[in-house]
């Protein structure tokens, strides 16, 4: 795999691993850095041996960024590239099933309205215990199937949302990946 | 430890005409690698790219990490075999680093014929898994088949080493705690399905990948329901309602990114401890083994220098040098793990299995893998030889190296004829590891051996049938032994056929074991023993 | 017990959090106020009491006077110190403060009307015999040719302001006649829009302008005390960055007749409380009066640090009624420069910059002060200003100063939001700023050299300890096994 940052210009750099022991060697285009990382017991401080030359600077990570503070300059770079953790697209009409059976305590949205990701949409109450059902993202209702005191099987569809647009972005059209076929 | 003095003097006429000889099989090798893993129809690339997929080498590319080694094995598998239209029989196989673990890779190439499964790609999935048991070494496989090649499936599946015992070597993977992931970027029908099924974790590709024992023309066939390869056993059923995979990705490059995750999450292995020291590269130049392999299988060489070019600072720790001296035992460093080195300098004899059976225990006793370099045409024959009980000699080395419990690697560096591969380490040995030079030949016995042997054979029938003796015939009936006994002897053939886990070009031989050795080190060493040694 | 006991900051950000450092110190019991999105600010925490504002548009509380009257009626506060922008120059809402009862910390009402109208106040100016640039009033929607001569007069190329303007905005430079009447409507269109007046006049631009400008304080009487002068030529599109005290390279004459004209100015006006007379400077030794501030200014701490005076505590001072320190018991020493540390992004044409501030190390050290509105872990968000902090460095002269802002700057870590930190790094740090060759087209003329790249060496070195801090890529360094580390990248 390729290791690719994005640098604060929005110019792509990749970065590649020459060697890692004794000593790191990195590449960045045509520079070549040798460095050892030491330890500092502090939360956001770095340390790094350049053979022999040592600099101090401050590190913080969030998300895909990263900042920098070395030698007196301030960095942030940003992690390019698919990264783990971001979820399958529910893109298509979300139907929101029940889980177990039970019975609608009250409804909170009606079929039409506009709702955020985790706006409350009905309460329902099974095995004597009221759980609230919220909007797992943003939509338009598009049909309230259950009313107040009705009662559901476990799997049964209590609410639908919208299908929502495709958004292309969504799926990285970059030439490198492979692109799920959309069915 | 002292440093092989090296005799080689590479102005002589002999090391130039070898060095040519085996500098063109080491070109020859690389270009049928090159061919056995790029060269692809268009339209088979094309159907790939139509369906959104990725090519085979470039999920590896984007599975292992950056600037890591990886050691394929068996690229020119089934090369000589189903006319040449399954090139590394249709799957790639090796071991390289994922997150910064020591994996062993699976990826169906669906470039061939859908990815299908054809006998030798059984035998070379079921040869993987076995390097995983072995070595404990984790599996990642990245699966994309149209499952069983139908046309030869009496080879492919009723037998004990057929396409079973691929999933009943994955239940063991499990059991012993070595992980499995699977990443479906394909079709994983009937058999096939199992892999992800029997993998401790899967990730399934949205629209391409699919799961189901039986697929759509079975469907249809069975009941008549038309139903969709998704809707059927796509990754929304999957992990949403079924069960049977874990995680959906958008993509491929989506999968890859959430495999490396997951193999990142695994507990990192406590290996072997071995006796290890510094690295030091060999203080002789390779590319000398050129000019070292002769270019005759009759002709011989001395193993000494071949050694001087495989270990850490081309030193050596000779084992009783004065006596066997057609067997050299001793011990270097390689890649800095201390290793036993058996090699051949010539037939063997009393004293050489003798030596070697004695040097192998040594090994065993103290936790030194053996490295074999096998260059061997036989024992010594003749009446003063068994009467001196070559015969039990012999089993003695097989039988202190077949119940060795260090992990053992082979090199086929030249010959491999008879008996002497088994005292060696040949396959049946399990060698954790075993690998051939270009220029390696294996058989029974040697192609002229064969053909004169033959050749007396028919003579004597025709002696004793009183026929007569025509030249031209015998001529005739010679040169067709040797040609098909040559194909048949070549290091095409046995890797086409796995006899070997892969043909390496001679100056390769350094880097692959040494990655041979760091895989086996994940494994815990078995227990020592023996049985009886016929004394 | 002050006779000011209780003092309500109107404002947010470093002025609010400086504000009441100085009230507590002096023993007055302080009272913040806060839109939601402030609410993790660190003037909020500092203060005694803290009250929410309710408002839309987080900006829109912090102009709500009402609801900031009735927060000082309901704490008990008898001040309200307004710090500078938002109502800081409201007359309203001086006059509606008094109304209600309450001490505003600054000028009266008349003052701010006076010179809060850059027309009448030149005017003003000019009949006391401060200096003022040549111009003419240009008539809402008058046809070009009334005014074609007014403007030759005057010369190009010519610069042309709103009336009711101010801070560096609204302000247009017409080269030359051709450019005139296309350039007059779109003036006014602006300052309608943004100052709600749509009147504008044309001024001669000066040569190589330098700005100078001279702090005031005044009694109510005509009686003034002046702190000496600031320079704050370094500016990009008409905004302050780089201030300093006391102006470097002008001669004692030349300091001695601008601090004359500010005083004289704020004299005849009967100026109360603190208050800033801008100038600009022509290369050619000629100065023009500019306009008159009625605040405290962001730049206020240079003065501070060479006159070691605390500007806030001798504002509260005035509106308690107590008399100025003399002028001669003052006298200014040494040099101090101060820049301002923004959230925006100098390679992508300053763009504002939000995040969150994840790291903050601050620089420490003699002569260094820093004046900060920001803390780590607060959110900047584009409903604010972009200013978060002020970096200041005195020393015993300029050059002393200058070495020591440049170590404090590299010193400052500020990560998880872009700012012009490096930027003013180099700003200092360029051989032009040291020899003082200041003009308020400084940073136009500098502009390739002041955003140049890092080395190439030096943005591989970041990249690598950048990636460094990501749990896959030092996995993927530190936990491959030896031997595959030691072979690196092969293919057999």
């Amino acid at each position: 795999m390729k290791i690719v940052f994005d640098d604060s210009r929005g110019v792509r750099q990749q970065l590649d691993i020459v060697a890692r022991r004794p000593v790191q060697i990195f590449e960045v285009g045509e520079q070549r850095i040798g460095l050892r990382e030491l330890d500092t017991g502090e939360a956001g401080r770095v340390r790094l041996d350049l053979g022999g030359r040592i600099v101090e600077g401050w590190r913080w990570v969030a998300g895909n960024d990263v900042y920098l503070h070395l030698e007196g300059r301030h960095w942030h770079f940003r992690r390019a590239g698919v990264e783990a953790g971001e979820s399958a697209s529910g893109s298509a009409s979300a139907d929101i099933r029940a889980d177990m059976p039970g019975t609608v305590v009250a409804l909170h949205a009606e079929a039409g309205a506009e709702v955020a990701e985790g706006d409350r949409l009905l309460t329902i109450e099974s095995m004597k215990l009221q759980m609230m059902v919220t909007a797992p993202r943003a939509g338009r209702i598009s049909v309230i199937h259950v009313e107040v005191n009705s009662s559901f099987d476990r799997g049964a569809t209590l609410v639908s949302l919208e299908a929502e647009d495709t958004d292309p972005s969504r799926l990285r059209p970059d030439s490198e990946t492979g692109r799920a076929k959309a069915n | 430890m002292a440093v092989i003095r090296s005799a080689l003097r590479t102005s002589d006429p002999e090391f130039r005409t070898r060095y040519q000889h085996n500098r063109s099989l080491a070109r020859e090798l690389h270009e049928r690698q090159q061919a056995a893993r790029h060269a692809r129809p268009s339209r088979d690339v094309d159907r790939l790219r139509s369906q959104g997929k990725m090519l085979p080498r470039e999920r590896l590319e984007a599975l292992l990490d950056p600037g890591t080694p990886f050691l394929e094995l068996s690229t020119l598998a089934a090369n000589q075999a189903y006319g040449g239209e399954a090139p590394g029989a249709s799957c790639i196989v090796g071991i390289g680093i994922v997150s910064g673990r020591e994996v062993i890779i699976h990826a169906d190439d669906s470039t061939i014929k859908g990815g299908a499964w054809y006998p030798l790609s059984v035998k070379k999935i079921i040869r993987c898994l076995d390097i995983a048991l072995e070595n404990h070494l984790p599996v990642v496989h990245l699966c994309d088949s149209a499952g069983g090649f139908l046309q030869l499936q009496s080879e492919v599946f009723p037998d004990r080493y057929m396409a079973g015992r691929m999933f009943r070597n994955q239940s063991l993977l499990s059991k012993r705690g070595i992980k499995q992931l699977a990443l479906v970027m394909g079709h994983c029908t009937a058999g096939g399905a199992y892999i992800p099924a029997l993998s401790d974790y899967n990730v399934i590709v949205e629209g391409t990948g699919a799961v189901f024992l039986g697929g759509p023309p079975l469907v249809k066939a069975a009941t008549g329901a038309v139903v969709s390869a998704d809707a059927l056993g796509g990754a929304r059923m999957h992990t949403q309602v079924s069960g049977v995979c874990d995680w959906a990705a958008g993509s491929e490059a989506e999968a890859i990114a959430i495999g490396r995750e997951i193999v990142s999450q695994w507990e990192p292995t406590k290996k072997t401890l071995i006796a290890c020291e510094p690295v030091e590269a060999p203080l002789y130049d390779p590319d000398e083994l050129y000019g070292i392999i002769p270019d005759d299988i009759k002709k011989g060489f001395d193993c000494r220098e071949v050694i001087a070019r495989l270990v850490d600072g081309s030193r050596f720790h000779e084992y009783q040098p004065d006596y066997g001296p057609t067997l050299v035992c001793g011990f270097a460093n390689l890649w800095g793990y201390r290793v036993g080195i058996l090699a051949n300098n010539g037939i063997l004899f009393n004293d050489s299995a003798l030596k070697g059976a004695h040097f192998i225990e040594l090994c065993n006793q103290n936790n030194t893998p053996m490295v074999f370099l096998q260059n061997i045409t036989g024992y010594m024959v003749g009446t003063d030889y068994e009467r001196a009980g070559i015969t039990k000699d012999g089993a003695k080395m097989i039988m202190a190296q077949a119940c060795s419990h260090v992990p053992k690697f082979t090199v086929m560096c030249h010959a491999s004829f008879g008996a002497g591969n088994y005292g060696m380490c040949g396959r049946a040995f399990d060698s954790r590891f075993l690998f051939s030079w270009p220029n390696h030949q294996i058989g029974v016995m040697g192609g002229e051996q064969a053909a004169n042997t033959l050749l007396e054979v028919k003579l004597r029938q025709l002696e004793r049938e009183g026929r007569p003796v025509d030249e031209a015939v015998l001529r005739a009936l010679r040169e067709e032994t040797l040609a098909a006994y040559q194909s048949q002897l070549s290091a095409w053939h046995s890797t086409s056929e796995l006899w070997d886990d892969g043909v390496l070009d001679p100056v390769d031989t350094r880097n692959a074991l040494g990655m041979a050795i760091s895989a086996s080190l994940n494994a815990p060493m078995g227990t020592p023993g023996y049985g009886v040694l016929r004394l | 017990m002050p006779e000011l006991h209780t003092i309500l900051v109107a404002n947010r950000g470093e002025i609010a959090c400086r504000i009441i450092r100085t009230g507590k110190r002096l023993g007055h019991r302080m009272v913040a106020v806060y839109h939601h999105e402030d609410r993790l600010a660190p003037h909020v925490a500092m203060a005694d009491q803290a009250i929410e504002l309710q408002g839309a548009v987080p900006t829109a509380a912090y102009l709500d006077a009402a609801q900031i009257i009735a927060v000082a009626q309901q704490t008990g506060a008898v001040a309200i110190h307004p710090g500078y922008g938002f109502l800081s120059e409201n007359a309203a809402f001086a006059r509606a403060v008094s109304e209600a009862g309450l001490v505003f910390i600054g000028p009266d009402a008349e003052s701010m009307r006076l010179m809060g109208d850059k027309l009448r106040s030149r005017e003003f100016a000019r009949a006391h015999g401060v200096p003022v640039a040549p111009s003419f009033e240009i008539e809402a929607g008058a046809p070009v040719q009334s005014f074609e001569a007014a403007a030759q007069a005057i010369g190009y190329p010519l610069l042309i302001k709103a009336s009711a303007g101010g801070g560096g905005k609204g302000m247009r430079v017409v080269h030359d006649a051709a450019e005139l009447g296309s350039a007059v409507p779109l003036a006014a269109g602006e300052a309608s829009r943004y100052f709600g007046d749509g009147r504008i006049y044309a001024e001669r631009l000066v040569p190589g302008p330098r700005h100078i400008e001279v702090q005031v304080l005044g009694d109510g009487q005509g009686g003034v005390l002046h702190l000496g002068e600031r320079e704050c030529s370094i500016q990009r599109r008409f905004q302050k960055i780089v201030e300093e005290a006391p102006s470097p390279g002008l001669s004692e004459a030349l300091r001695q007749s601008i601090i004359a004209s500010a005083v004289r100015l704020a004299s005849a006006a009967r100026y109360r409380n603190a208050g800033t007379v801008e100038f600009i400077l022509g290369s050619d030794g000629v100065f023009y009066f500019l306009e008159m501030n009625t605040r405290l200014q962001v730049e206020h701490p240079v003065t501070e640090c060479v006159w070691g005076v605390d500007l806030v505590a001798l504002q509260i001072a005035v509106a308690s009624g107590e008399a100025l320190p003399s002028q001669t018991s003052l006298a200014p020493q040494g040099h101090a420069i101060e820049v301002r540390i923004c959230a925006e992004e100098p390679e992508r044409d300053f763009r504002p910059a939000t995040g969150r501030i994840g790291l903050l190390r601050e620089p420490s050290g003699e002569g260094v002060r820093l004046d900060s509105g920001i803390r780590e872990g607060q959110s900047i968000t584009p409903a604010f200003d972009s200013m978060l902090a002020k970096l200041i460095a005195h020393g015993r002269d300029r050059e002393a100063a200058r070495v020591r802002l440049i170590h404090a700057l590299e010193q400052t870590a500020l990560l998880g939001v872009a700012s012009n930190i490096d930027y003013l790094g180099r700003v200092v740090a360029h051989p032009a700023f040291a020899a003082a060759g200041l003009h308020t087209g400084f940073v136009a003329e500098h502009a390739e050299t002041l955003l140049a790249e890092a080395p190439p060496q030096q943005a591989a070195l970041a990249l690598a300890a950048s990636a460094l801090g990501s749990r896959d890529i030092r996995f993927m360094v530190h936990e491959t096994p030896d031997t595959a580390a030691r072979i690196g990248h092969w293919r057999n």
